[in-house]
């Protein structure tokens, strides 16, 4: 037969042991039901109710948060105007990749005789001409003795950049620049 | 756990309000006795087992069968009894009170140890609610020292004390209930009247 102390809590020691009127008490406590108010059981579901409607309004405002920082993340993405412009201050130093100039060659050993318009690839010279860039790069960016000086680039003036853009500036060929060449070519046709 | 109260929260888990009133109405005098353990008023304890339902359902999908599923629903009532108990703490452990009026061996020597119900609860009410809570706690509910201390936050010493306390003197209440009951010498008995 089961004893009764068996369904008692564990006393530690030095505590008295559980007494036979302990035992009832606890049977009869947990034993014990007490008839609910009437209007509980509407409270309880007005209650569900409500904390329902609380998280299905949480959960739309979730989604609507969510589409707002998709919505701008994808705007960023596809090039969005910064709101505020970026001011450089005249007396920071910003880190330039001098390019060197790129040599064309590509002409000169035409073997072809037609006469074609060969456009030079002067952009695909160019990419292989530039220096990759290097993991020291982030290092130059936070390194100021790596940096050249605004005031020590030398290049065209402000207004003459101005002027190519729209289209005003006298080209000045130059070994950097690209060239279009025409040469005479025979076509002879072998029957 | 049987199969149809297994069905029933399945369908409580599927938010199904028929479901849900059935569930209310099986366990809804356990849930309000429960909380009127720990208070002393019917008000409130309607406030802790509203609140203690909403969390049950809310949470059942946490419940699993291989547990007594009136277990989970006392511990959750008992948690919000305690948070309700702390809210509306007025009076925290009474130090003077009337200590000691019973010890075990005199309840042993009682011949009664059959209390009715309306004795049991008046004797818990009667205690001071710091030492009750505790009682009720250790006692009837089976939580530790530990997790006691934790739930009112005191220490597992005062968790000790207080239970040491709260039962002698239970012990005292239930001992004068007892000589109560049994007719005293040189008097005449009251079927004798």
């Amino acid at each position: 037969m089961k004893s009764p102390l068996e369904n008692m809590p564990p006393l530690e020691q030095g505590e008295t042991p559980w007494t036979a009127a302990e035992m009832q008490v606890r049977e009869a406590m947990l034993a014990a039901e007490v008839a609910a108010p009437a209007d509980l059981e509407s409270k309880v579901m007005k209650a569900l109710d409500a904390t329902s409607a609380e998280s299905v309004g949480g959960a739309a405002v979730k989604w609507v948060a969510a589409a707002l920082v998709g919505s701008a993340l994808v705007w960023a993405a596809l090039g969005g105007e910064p709101e505020a412009p970026v001011v450089v201050s005249p007396q920071q130093e910003v880190p330039v990749v001098v390019q060197p100039a790129s040599p064309v060659t590509a002409l000169e050993e035409d073997q072809t005789q037609a006469e074609v318009v060969m456009p030079l690839s002067h952009g695909a010279e160019l990419q292989k001409e530039v220096p990759v860039v290097s993991p020291e790069s982030d290092v130059a960016m936070e390194s100021p003795a790596r940096m050249e000086p605004m005031e020590a680039m030398s290049g065209r003036a402000a207004s003459m950049l101005e002027a190519s853009s729209e289209g005003q500036l006298d080209l000045q060929h130059d070994s950097a620049q690209p060239r279009l060449e025409r040469r005479p070519a025979t076509l002879e046709v072998k029957q | 756990m049987d199969q149809e109260l297994k069905e029933l929260l399945e369908r409580c888990k599927a938010e199904e309000r028929s479901a849900q009133a059935a569930l209310y109405s099986r366990f809804a005098s356990k849930v309000f006795s429960t909380a009127l353990r720990y208070t002393d008023s019917r008000d409130e304890a309607a406030d802790i087992a509203q609140e203690s339902w909403v969390k049950v359902f809310r949470h059942l999908a946490k419940f699993t069968e291989f547990n007594s599923f009136e277990g989970w629903v006392r511990r959750i009532t008992v948690n919000t009894a305690i948070t309700h108990y702390r809210r509306n703490l007025k009076h925290r452990y009474h130090e003077d009170v009337t200590e000691t009026l019973a010890t075990p061996l005199d309840l042993a020597a009682s011949k009664k140890a059959d209390f009715t119900m309306e004795e049991i609860q008046s004797a818990m009410s009667a205690l001071p609610k710091g030492y009750r809570t505790v009682v009720q706690l250790y006692l009837v509910d089976g939580y530790s020292h530990k997790e006691i201390a934790e739930m009112l936050g005191v220490d597992i010493n005062t968790s000790k004390s207080q239970l040491s306390r709260g039962r002698k003197q239970l012990q005292g209440f239930l001992l004068n209930m007892a000589r109560r009951a049994q007719p005293q010498p040189g008097l005449p008995h009251s079927d004798e009247a």
